[in-house]
């Protein structure tokens, strides 16, 4: 029994496909070769089988040295494919036993993934992340002991006010996030809303109100960048990654293929 | 190139690379963690071990047989006892990112921005 797999980063479209250039290298330094399946080819390399069978990888996954390693050496291939030629990026740990499966999974899905490439055809991703604490403009109601009002009574008012101003920050805060997002959507042709990540994460003492990743094509880029520009002001600081491969944009739900805004489970 | 800093930061690649990307079955099977709850568990470790060791509790640095000359029975108390913090921090960091997970819809009615002194 062979004690490598076949570990797949990508998939993008023969003839004009993203191997054309120097050999890339892979996980553990394994060059990345291709396994073609009539138009279409996928990218893959070796990887031992005692780091990435089922059982080992469920442990080498809990190990964040080890998948740091793992994840910028897939992220550095897909992204590298992503600059020759369109290409359908790959989840981490997808692995096969042989490239007859490799190229079996290709043939099963080949329509999927002819219309996925047809998507990311001359488009590139960007990924928008926004922060607001909008409380922190507002000055907050402050008692001003001056009216009538007995000290309990004054106290819970004044309680009363302060919950329902941090009630409206946060509706005020969501609102300049939807507002980003629908105004980005109109120069990208896809937008996706992805989960929020709570502070404790992101290492920002300001909430993350938007975590967002649009798909913006080519002649569009430089409008982009200037609608983000357009769209900072005092109190929201939006920061922008990219260019990054179409990761946000190889979801295959059921329904139309073609959203225009799809917000994620 | 608009990155937001001079290197791509291990989070927004984790979380494209984990939670993105064409997801499909391969031959070896696997249950990729939501990226939140990964990060977590691993934060959750390295905290659990940084505080065991502050209270001297150090068996997995050296052979236990020769450093602190502790019994057996002893270590597989504390490592017993450590297990059963770490389950308890994961059960409330989890339900924190459920938390996370249900408040983020948009609409008005339950808004996800997180507290800064959290």
């Amino acid at each position: 029994m062979s004690e490598l797999g076949i570990y797949l980063y990508a998939i993008s479209a023969a003839p004009h496909h993203a191997g054309a250039g120097p050999t890339l290298t892979g996980i553990g330094g394994s060059p990345v070769c291709t396994v073609t399946e009539s138009d279409l080819v996928a990218y893959v390399s070796d990887v031992p089988l005692a780091e990435f069978g089922e059982e080992s990888l469920r442990e080498r996954l809990e190990d964040l040295a080890w998948l740091e390693d793992v994840a910028r050496a897939h992220n550095d291939v897909v992204e590298a494919l992503s600059r020759r030629a369109p290409t359908v990026p790959v989840r981490l740990a997808t692995i096969y036993h042989s490239h007859g499966h490799v190229r079996r999974f290709v043939r099963g899905r080949r329509s999927d993934l002819e219309m996925l490439l047809k998507r990311l055809t001359g488009r590139t991703e960007w990924g928008v992340k926004a922060y607001s604490d909008v409380r922190r403009e507002s000055t907050p109601p402050t008692a001003d002991g001056t009216s009538g009002e007995r000290p309990g009574t004054a106290y819970l008012r004044l309680r009363q006010s302060r919950l329902h101003a941090d009630e409206e920050s946060r509706r005020e805060a969501l609102r300049r996030a939807d507002r980003i997002h629908s105004v980005l959507l109109e120069i990208a042709v896809h937008g996706r809303r992805h989960r929020l990540q709570g502070a404790q994460l992101t290492d920002r003492k300001v909430p993350m109100v938007l975590n967002a990743a649009y798909l913006v094509d080519e002649k569009a880029r430089a409008d982009f960048h200037a609608a983000v520009a357009a769209l900072r002001e005092p109190g929201v600081e939006i920061e922008v990654t990219g260019p990054w491969a179409p990761y946000s944009f190889v979801d295959l739900g059921a329904g139309d293929p073609d959203p225009a805004d799809v917000v994620p489970a | 190139m608009a990155r937001s800093n001079g290197a791509t930061s291990l989070g927004d690649i984790l979380e494209r690379v984990l939670d993105r990307g064409l997801v499909i079955a391969g031959d070896i099977r696997v249950n990729l963690l939501d990226i939140e709850l990964l990060t977590i568990k691993l934060r959750l470790l390295v905290a659990s071990v940084d505080t065991a060791r502050e209270l001297g509790i150090d068996w997995w640095e050296s052979d236990p047989w020769l450093h602190s000359g502790r019994r057996p029975q002893e270590l597989e108390k504390e490592n017993r006892e450590l297990r059963r913090q770490l389950a308890e921090m994961e059960r409330t960091a989890e339900s924190r990112v459920a938390a996370i997970g249900q408040g983020h819809d948009r609409g008005a009615s339950s808004p996800s921005v997180e507290e800064p002194d959290e």
